[in-house]
């Protein structure tokens, strides 16, 4: 598993911030102040995870709109993930191919 | 939760092997049989549910990988048994992917 998709997990392992991202994935942008109303979490802690969540690749600010500094997903965030998916399951393909072969053979 | 997003809740594959679930079962559960087609030296297998012969979980990482857990299900077919096994990174809900699909897709 790379670094990369490491940080991805890492940033995923809060569900504060897997809520943000459901937020997102159902919204498109949101803001801190709305993540604030939405959450039972400070202003503070809103505006910490989210730039855990930058810092991981998942989320970038939309081109500014008015005042507000609103975020959205990164184009393939998730692909790094969508791709541990992938290889997994080619992996066990193999893997069960494997034990077919052995248990067969052995009756 | 959508069907679709459920079935994508972890890496899942199956394999039908002719042969009974007992046969499998050893090869499953036991070092001797795992040596024979699991082929993974550096990760270590720590096993949490056995009940012989239709279900084992396990658990297993390597070096700088998050541990992720292995479910088997070996279920009796005519010719056979079908075993099923997903592995799933518990602190990632896949779920999230299949909703990132379904936004690009749409």
């Amino acid at each position: 598993m790379s670094d990369e998709l490491g940080q991805v997990f890492a940033a995923l392992s809060d569900p504060t911030r897997r809520a943000m991202i459901e937020a997102l994935l159902r919204e498109g942008t949101t803001s801190v102040p709305r993540l604030t109303a939405e959450l039972p979490i400070t202003r503070q802690a809103v505006a910490k995870h989210l730039a855990t969540l930058d810092h991981a690749g998942l989320v970038e600010r939309a081109p500014a709109a008015g005042r507000e500094v609103r975020y959205r997903l990164r184009d393939g965030a998730l692909v790094p993930a969508g791709a541990w998916l992938a290889e997994t399951e080619a992996a066990w393909d193999s893997r069960l191919a494997r034990l077919k072969g052995a248990v067969e053979r052995k009756r | 939760m959508s069907e679709r997003t459920r079935e994508r809740e972890a890496a899942r594959t199956e394999v039908e092997i002719e042969a009974s679930p007992e046969e499998i079962w050893e090869a499953l559960v036991t070092e001797e049989g795992r040596e024979t087609w699991l082929q993974e030296p550096d990760r270590e297998v720590h096993v949490e549910v056995v009940q012989a012969p239709s279900r084992l979980v396990w658990w297993w990482g390597g070096e700088d990988e998050p541990a992720t857990r292995v479910e088997f299900e070996i279920v009796a077919v005519p010719d056979g048994a079908r075993v099923v096994v997903t592995e799933s990174e518990p602190a990632f809900p896949i779920s999230l992917l299949a909703m990132s699909f379904a936004r690009v897709l749409a």
